[in-house]
């Protein structure tokens, strides 16, 4: 009896593992595709650029972030923005950029406040969009990465063989929110998401991120440190753009996430949270997320923030 | 771990197969498996409240052993007395300490007083209204000699944290749960079957009803004054169903869970949107927790055999301690203090057991007059349940205020799609009214192939139309 029960459910759970199976190897025929597939275009800008060169990463605050035309007309040092989403976890941002960093280059990392909170920085489910785009990343994912995005495959997996069915029946892309926003085209020759600049503000999405801080990134980062050294390379941190109002809600927490960073990191930060605080007019759809004018200040800022550091 | 995480997708059948295959040697290696699993699974939210549940399981275990070695009544009555002064004591602190003192506070100021009063940051235990009344009915029932006292502490202190009903129930009498921790347990493949089937069916009544529902529940509460009258009778409709996929969904999968390791649970809820009048109705919703009350509280009170003032009274404190058990805060209070009004007058004209029998037993559709008086109790409970949902009381009269203009027929200004989901829940409850479950499939004569087909529909079905992942409402209480 017990044996039926056994051999009849795994027949049953193989064909359910199946299904997801085949949602995750199902190609993506949406023809305005995400922003997650910029990052082909990302991996051949650091592969292409030999010379040494400033690379901006970390999460949305970054992509949208910078006029990197600022930064290199300033620095006259080329840039790269390699940055896509935070929800990728700090890990992978970093091991990915790691892969293209070579002697002289400077690594400008703009972490979310959010990456120093509980375990957010093995990354959530955009993990699994990022992977679809570059499948060779699976070799930079560790075991907790995997558990951290694990209860996200199934839904995920549903979610493309949803998104593969309507597109084949309309025959049609499947709109999104904003087709000329956030997709793989609207990003510049930097890198950077430009399309939105001269966009009208949205509503502002406001974040929490209170907890407890996890001190464990910020080895991470320490040994992150070490590692571009070696290859003979700088590395620097930067605080995200952040609007004042969830600045100001959250205000404890970041000036936890400052204080344990100082305390326990051995790498170089060069400014603290309030030096990108800004106001909310110039912030486009989420707290992290600046508008044209918001990105020309921020630059120009961590221009002047870099060029003492390059010298 | 909830239920509808990957986690537990994981830990169950690694439970499973430890249990009927590495543990299965001797049932009190089954017990200490279950009683450490059990542990785990309510440690994954915080480890720190086991210490609560430890605490508690050991003064209820020792209180039994001394109720029973004494001979005067009145030792007896001591024990039975720190039993409830412990397991109370804990609720009182970690859920209604600060509804009291604020409470307390709000009144004095209204007197033109004015105090400080204390207030306690503490976060509510996960299930410790479900454990602490399920460890009681055992000191209650050993006290009453219902029940002979267990000295296996392992079997107790499982009894006490059996993982599938552990933070949301439903309640287990000792009676009838303990006694299954001393007997073997033999692998039935219908039940096994079977609570499969009923575990997916809570799946679906929790993500793709109560989680759309609560979507759209969520917008509606939290501005109801945007919104126009249809829109606020949607959303407490729509908060109607949510509740219901969510609780009896959450005792769907304990019951299933549990069968799946020979155990039997009781019956939670009994399809209890298609009860006629009220006292229908509370027979078949949260049956755990209004048996434990009729049977710990009403009856010891003098139930409705006294005087009609004495029914009065005693059915005004059943429904309200019920609703305090909810929570602390007036707008529980408010919806017992409602469902009370609704009981009283079919039990002061002894009508309220006229509706015992099955409904519609021998027809697929109803009668057209008991169709209405579905509806009326439904529209009944619609209305309490606004109470349960709105963050005060105040917001709670608002809402009804608002929802009944002239704009009640004008077009809702909320997407109605939950309610596509709704009308499929209410169609196959209907024809499985009289099972114990939505997938009741054990005497339908259909080919494996018809049913497995089935399971993948409703599991797509899940996946396609689930929506984001919500806890389920009941961890609260």
């Amino acid at each position: 009896m017990m044996k039926h029960f056994i051999k009849y459910s795994v027949v049953f759970a193989i064909g359910v593992f199946l299904f997801v199976f085949v949602g995750l190897i199902l190609p993506n025929n949406n023809p305005v595709r995400s922003v997650d597939y910029s990052l082909v275009a990302k991996h051949n800008l650091l592969q292409q650029n030999k010379q040494p060169k400033v690379v901006l990463t970390g999460g949305s605050n970054v992509v949208f972030g910078f006029n990197s035309q600022i930064l290199q007309d300033d620095l006259n040092y080329p840039v790269v923005n390699h940055a896509i989403h935070a929800g990728y976890g700090l890990k992978y941002i970093i091991e990915d950029v790691l892969q293209f960093v070579n002697e002289g280059d400077v690594i400008v990392l703009s972490p979310e406040y959010s990456h120093f909170i509980g375990d957010n920085y093995y990354g959530k489910e955009p993990l699994l969009f990022s992977l679809t785009v570059k499948p060779s990343n699976l070799k930079l994912i560790s075991f907790q990465q995997l558990a951290s995005i694990s209860e996200f495959i199934p839904q995920f997996s549903f979610d493309k063989i949803k998104s593969f069915v309507y597109n084949k029946a309309k025959n049609k892309p499947r709109r999104t929110n904003s087709e000329k926003n956030y997709t793989e085209f609207s990003i510049n020759k930097f890198g950077d998401h430009y399309t939105h600049w001269d966009d009208k503000n949205e509503d502002l999405k406001l974040y929490n991120f209170n907890g407890v801080v996890n001190v464990d990134v910020i080895e991470f980062l320490n040994s992150v440190n070490d590692q571009i050294k070696r290859k003979g390379a700088k590395f620097f941190i930067s605080f995200p753009s952040l609007c004042r109002s969830t600045y100001t809600k959250n205000k404890k927490t970041i000036l936890a996430i400052e204080k344990a960073l100082k305390k326990y990191g051995n790498f170089n930060i060069l400014d603290s949270p309030k030096d990108h605080v800004y106001k909310d007019v110039l912030f486009y759809d989420t707290s992290y997320h600046l508008n044209g004018d918001g990105v020309s200040i921020r630059s120009k800022k961590l221009a002047s923030e870099l060029k003492g550091q390059l010298k | 771990m909830i239920f509808n995480s990957i986690q537990y997708l994981i830990f169950l059948p690694t439970v499973f197969l430890l249990y009927w295959f590495v543990f299965n040697k001797t049932i009190k290696l089954q017990n200490f498996l279950l009683l450490v699993v059990s542990y785990i699974f309510y440690g994954w939210w915080d480890w720190r409240f086991l210490s609560l549940i430890i605490f508690s399981s050991i003064i209820d275990f020792y209180c039994g052993i001394f109720i029973e070695k004494t001979n005067q009544k009145k030792d007896k009555k001591k024990w039975l007395t720190l039993s409830m002064l412990i397991n109370l004591g804990f609720l009182g602190v970690f859920k209604y300490f600060n509804f009291f003192s604020n409470s307390l506070k709000e009144g004095l100021l209204s007197l033109g007083y004015q105090i400080d009063t204390l207030t306690l940051d503490i976060v509510l235990p996960v299930g410790i209204s479900f454990y602490t009344f399920q460890t009681m009915s055992y000191t209650i029932d050993v006290y009453r000699g219902q029940l002979k006292p267990t000295k296996d502490p392992i079997a107790f202190f499982s009894f006490v944290s059996f993982f599938p009903q552990l933070v949301a129930g439903p309640i287990e009498r000792a009676t009838n749960l303990l006694p299954q921790f001393y007997t073997k347990r033999t692998f039935d493949l219908e039940k096994a079957k079977d609570g499969l089937r009923q575990i997916l069916w809570g799946l679906f009544k929790k993500i793709v009803i109560a989680d759309n529902c609560a979507i759209i529940v969520n917008e509606v509460f939290d501005s109801y004054t945007d919104f126009n009258s249809s829109t606020l009778f949607i959303g407490a409709l729509f908060f109607a169903f949510q509740i219901y996929g969510d609780f009896s969904g959450y005792s769907d999968i304990a019951i299933g869970t549990a069968r799946l390791f020979g155990f039997n649970l009781m019956q939670n809820f009994a399809f209890p949107y298609f009860s006629r009048d009220i006292a229908e109705f509370w027979r078949k919703w949260h049956i755990s927790l209004t048996t434990w009350f009729r049977d710990y509280v009403y009856i010891p009170l003098g139930g409705s055999r006294g005087g009609v003032w004495m029914k009065v009274r005693n059915t005004f404190i059943i429904f309200i301690v019920s609703g305090f058990w909810h929570g602390a805060n007036w707008t529980f209070i408010i919806w017992g203090l409602l469902n009370a009004l609704y009981f009283l007058p079919l039990l002061l004209l002894n009508k309220n057991r006229v509706n015992t029998n099955a409904i519609a037993s021998n027809s697929i559709f109803v009668e057209p007059k008991e169709f209405i008086k579905i509806i009326l109790t439904f529209f009944i409970t619609l209305i309490a349940w606004i109470f349960f949902r709105a963050p005060n009381v105040h917001s709670a009269f608002s809402y009804i205020k608002n929802m009944i203009s002239s704009s009640i027929i004008s077009v809702p200004e909320v997407s109605l799609k939950p309610l596509v989901f709704i009308i499929v829940l209410v169609i196959v409850e209907w024809f499985q009214r009289n099972n114990k479950h939505g997938l009741y499939m054990n005497e339908l004569k259909m080919n494996k192939f018809s049913r497995w087909l089935i399971y993948y529909i409703l599991i797509i079905i899940i996946f396609w139309f689930g929506a984001e992942k919500q806890e389920f409402i009941y961890f609260q209480f």
